[in-house]
C-alpha cells in the first residue's frame, strides 16, 4: 500500500476545475480558430495574429472565470477554518491554490497554438517562422489574466463574479485594442495587419513583464505580509517600464522584415510579384491576371510590374501597378475572387496616386472606364445605383475603337497619368 | 507543571457579545475535555488556541512562547493539529492527497510525509479507503478524515472540535483510545456536547458557562459532585449529574469548582 506521496501541486492539477477549465480552453480555441482557419491558415504572421486574438477573446475570459470560480474555493468548501491555522506562508499556498486554472488554460493555448502552427506549415512561405515569443506572451497574458481572476475570487465572496469576470475580461482587452493610441498596443490581443513583418525581438519579452508584472504586483499584495508587501512595487515598476516602452514604440513594435517582404516575380509581361511571405499566391495572382497583362503588354506605357503592396501607397516603382491586401482574395494560398482581384489591380494601374489633380471627375470616369475596359469589375446583381455619365460614355467609345487606335489612345493615357498629368489625357 | 497552551485573562468578543470573559487556563500534557452549552465560549476558545482567531484582550502561550509574536505562530502552527468545528476539505482529492496536502501546509518534510499520511490514515481506520475520492465517503468517515489531518504532524498540540459528530458508537469508541494514546505526549484539548467522551477519554474538564469557567477537575472528581449533591433530577449518569450541579452552582453566582492542580477564575 505505501506510495510515495506526491507534491500538493499534482493533487491541485489533477482535481478540481483546473483541468476542465485547460480542456475548455482547449477546446474553445479549436473550435475559434478552425472556424476561422481560411482567414490565418496562409503565414505565420496570420497565424499568430489570430491566435492572439482567439487567445485573448476566447481563452482568457474563460481562464479568468475558471480561476475566480477557484479563488473562491476555500470560502465554499469552509476550509478557510483550517487553512488559517498552517504555517505555511500565504503566498506559497496562494500559487499552489491559483496553479491549476493559471496553468491548464495555458496549456490548452499553447496546444492549440501547436496544432494551428503545424497546420499553417503546409501554407507558409519557406522565410520566417513562428513567432515564439509573442506565443510566450499570449500564453502569460492567458495566465496573467487568469491569475488577476483568482485573486478577484479570493476577495469578493460573490457568486456572480466569475462570469462577470469573464465579461471584464471580454470587454475591456478589446476596448484597449481598439483604441486610437498607441496604448492599443498593451493589450495582448492587438491585431497585426501586416504579413511581411515582424516584432522587434524585445516585444514578446516585454510584452510578459507588463502582464506578469501586473499579476506578480497583485499576487504580492495580497499574500505577502504587510510589511512585505512593498516588494510588490518591483513588479508593478517592471510593468510600467514595460508598458512604457510598448507605448512609446506604438506601431513600430512590429517591423518589416527585409526577407519576407522581398519580392518574388513571375517571368510574364508585366512580371507579376507578390511578397515573399505570399510567395505561394504567385501562381493563381498570375493565373487571375493573364487577361489584364495580355491587354497592358500591348499597351506603350503601361505598368510593367503588377506588385503586391503594402497599402500606403508606397510603390517600388514609378512603373509599377500595386495591389494591397492579397489576403482579401485568397484562402489557403489559392485564389477566390480572381475578377476581382484583377479589376482592383487594373483600378490602380489606371489611376495612380496622384495629389492636387485638376478636373478630378473626369479624371476618375476615364480611369474607371479603362480599368474596366482592362479588367470587368463584377457587378453586383441586381445592380446598385447608376454609372456616371461620362464613365459610360468613356467605356463605350474605347471599346468602339479600332484596336490600334485605341491601343495608340491608352498609350498616351498611361504616359499623362503615371506622370500624374491627367490633364493631358486627349479626349475620346 | 509545563502547560503547552495557557491563556491569561482572555477576553474574546464578536460585536457586542462577550464570548470569553477574562478567562485563565492552563493545559498540560493529556487528554481536556471542555464541556458546557451552546454558546459558551467553548469554541471561541479553541479558534484562539488554534490562532485562528486573536483574542480582544489577554496573554496567549502556546508551547513555550506568546502567539502574537509572528515568527513563534508560525512555529507553533508547525507543532499544532485542528479539526474545527465545521471541517471543510476538497471533495474531489483522494484521503491520501488531502491529507498529504494538509503535511505540505504545515511544513513537515517531505521525506517524512508518507509514511505520516499512511500512519495518520490508519490511526483513524481508513486505510482501506485512503485513494478514494473524499466525495465518496460517509459523513462519519469525512469526521476521520479531519480527524486524519489534524494528527498528520504529530501535533505537540491538538485541538478538535466536536470530533466525535457523526461517528457511530463503534467509531467513538475508537477515538476515545485514539485520544487516549495521543494524549500520553501531547496536549489534547477537545470540545464537545458529549460526556460519555469526556468521562471516557480525558484526563481532565473544563466546564465553560457564560463565557467564564464553571469547573475544572478531572472526571472523576466532577462525577463524584454529581453523586455528592444528589442531583438525580438530571442525567443518566453520574458525569452529566456533575456537569448540570457545576452549571447550576456557576449560574447562581458560586465560586467556580476547581479540582486538580490548574489555576482557574
Amino acid at each position: 500500500m505505501s506510495r510515495t506521496t506526491t507534491h500538493p501541486l499534482r493533487a491541485e492539477l489533477r482535481r478540481g476545475v483546473g483541468l476542465p477549465a485547460g480542456a475548455a480552453t482547449l477546446a474553445a480555441l479549436l473550435f475559434a480558430m478552425y472556424d476561422r482557419a481560411d482567414g490565418w491558415l496562409t503565414g505565420w504572421t496570420d497565424t499568430t495574429d489570430m491566435l492572439r486574438s482567439a487567445g485573448v477573446i476566447v481563452g482568457a475570459p474563460l481562464a479568468a472565470a475558471a480561476a475566480c470560480w477557484q479563488g473562491g474555493r476555500e470560502r465554499r468548501r469552509g476550509t478557510e477554518e483550517l487553512l488559517a491555522t498552517v504555517s505555511r506562508a500565504r503566498l506559497r499556498r496562494t500559487l499552489l491554490a491559483a496553479a491549476p486554472t493559471v496553468l491548464w488554460p495555458v496549456v490548452g493555448y499553447l496546444l492549440t497554438a501547436a496544432v494551428c502552427l503545424a497546420a499553417t506549415w503546409q501554407y507558409a512561405s519557406d522565410v520566417g517562422g513562428p513567432y515564439a515569443s509573442m506565443l510566450a506572451a499570449d500564453a502569460t497574458a492567458i495566465g496573467s489574466l487568469a491569475a488577476l481572476g483568482f485573486l478577484v475570487g479570493r476577495l469578493v465572496p460573490w457568486r456572480l463574479a466569475p462570469p462577470l469576470v469573464a465579461l471584464a475580461v471580454f470587454s475591456v482587452d478589446p476596448y484597449i485594442a481598439n483604441q486610437d493610441s498607441p496604448i492599443a498596443w498593451l493589450s495582448p490581443g492587438k491585431e497585426h495587419v501586416y504579413a511581411w513583418d515582424r516584432p522587434v525581438w524585445w516585444f514578446g519579452p516585454v510584452s510578459m513583464v507588463w502582464m506578469a508584472g501586473l499579476a506578480a504586483a497583485a499576487l504580492l499584495a495580497y499574500a505577502t505580509r504587510r510589511r512585505a508587501r512593498a516588494l510588490a512595487l518591483a513588479p508593478l515598476a517592471a510593468a510600467a517600464t514595460a508598458a512604457v516602452l510598448i507605448v512609446q514604440t506604438g506601431e513600430g513594435v512590429w517591423r518589416p522584415d527585409p526577407a519576407s517582404a522581398a519580392l518574388v516575380c513571375d517571368d510574364g509581361a508585366p512580371r507579376v510579384c507578390a511578397s515573399r511571405t505570399h510567395g505561394r499566391m504567385l501562381p493563381d495572382a498570375s493565373a487571375a491576371l493573364a487577361g489584364l497583362s495580355a491587354k497592358l503588354r500591348a499597351i506603350p506605357n503601361a505598368p510593367t510590374r503588377i506588385v503586391e503592396s503594402r497599402g500606403d501607397g508606397h510603390r517600388a516603382r514609378r512603373t509599377d501597378a500595386t495591389l494591397f491586401g492579397w489576403d482579401y482574395y485568397f484562402r489557403r494560398n489559392r485564389i477566390v475572387e480572381p475578377e476581382m482581384f484583377a479589376a482592383n489591380a487594373a483600378l490602380d494601374a489606371t489611376a495612380p496616386p496622384c495629389p492636387g489633380v485638376s478636373d478630378k471627375e473626369r479624371y476618375n470616369d476615364l480611369s474607371e472606364a479603362v480599368a474596366e475596359w482592362l479588367a470587368p469589375m463584377p457587378r453586383p446583381e441586381p445592380p446598385i445605383g447608376q454609372d456616371a455619365p461620362g464613365y459610360t460614355r468613356a467605356l463605350a467609345k474605347l471599346k468602339a475603337m479600332p484596336d490600334a487606335e485605341r491601343t495608340r489612345w491608352l498609350g498616351g493615357y498611361f504616359a499623362a497619368v503615371r506622370s500624374c498629368h491627367p490633364e493631358r489625357v486627349t479626349a475620346l | 507543571m509545563n502547560s503547552a497552551a495557557s491563556v491569561r485573562k482572555l477576553t474574546v468578543r464578536h460585536r457586542r457579545t462577550t464570548a470569553l470573559d477574562a478567562v485563565d487556563l492552563a493545559f498540560g500534557t493529556g487528554v481536556h475535555g471542555l464541556l458546557g452549552p451552546n454558546g459558551a465560549g467553548k469554541t471561541s476558545l479553541i479558534r484562539v488556541l488554534a490562532t485562528v482567531a486573536p483574542p480582544t484582550s489577554g496573554r496567549v502561550e502556546l508551547l513555550g512562547g506568546d502567539v502574537s509574536a509572528p515568527a513563534h505562530r508560525t512555529a507553533v502552527r508547525r507543532r499544532l493539529g485542528y479539526l474545527p468545528q465545521e471541517f471543510g476539505y476538497y471533495p474531489g482529492f483522494t484521503v491520501r492527497e488531502f491529507v498529504a496536502y494538509v503535511a505540505w501546509l504545515k511544513e513537515m518534510p517531505r521525506a517524512a510525509a508518507s509514511a505520516a499520511v499512511e500512519g495518520a490514515v490508519a490511526r483513524v481506520g481508513l486505510t482501506d479507503r485512503i485513494d478514494a475520492k473524499i466525495r465518496t465517503l460517509s459523513g462519519g468517515m469525512v469526521r476521520r478524515v479531519g480527524i486524519a489531518q489534524a494528527i498528520v504532524n504529530d501535533p505537540d498540540l491538538l485541538l478538535l472540535d466536536e470530533p466525535t459528530a457523526g461517528l457511530d458508537p463503534e467509531q467513538r469508541v475508537d477515538f476515545r483510545a485514539l485520544l487516549r494514546e495521543l494524549g500520553r505526549d501531547a496536549t489534547v484539548i477537545v470540545s464537545t456536547h458529549l460526556v460519555e467522551d469526556v468521562a471516557a477519554a480525558c484526563t481532565e474538564v473544563t466546564l465553560i458557562g457564560a463565557g467564564r469557567v464553571a469547573y475544572r477537575g478531572t472526571p472523576h472528581a466532577l462525577a463524584a459532585l454529581g453523586e455528592e449533591a444528589g442531583a438525580e433530577d438530571f442525567g443518566d449518569n453520574p458525569i452529566e449529574r456533575g456537569y448540570a450541579v457545576a452549571l447550576r452552582r456557576h449560574r447562581s453566582g458560586a465560586a467556580p469548582t476547581t479540582s486538580g492542580w490548574s489555576v482557574t477564575r
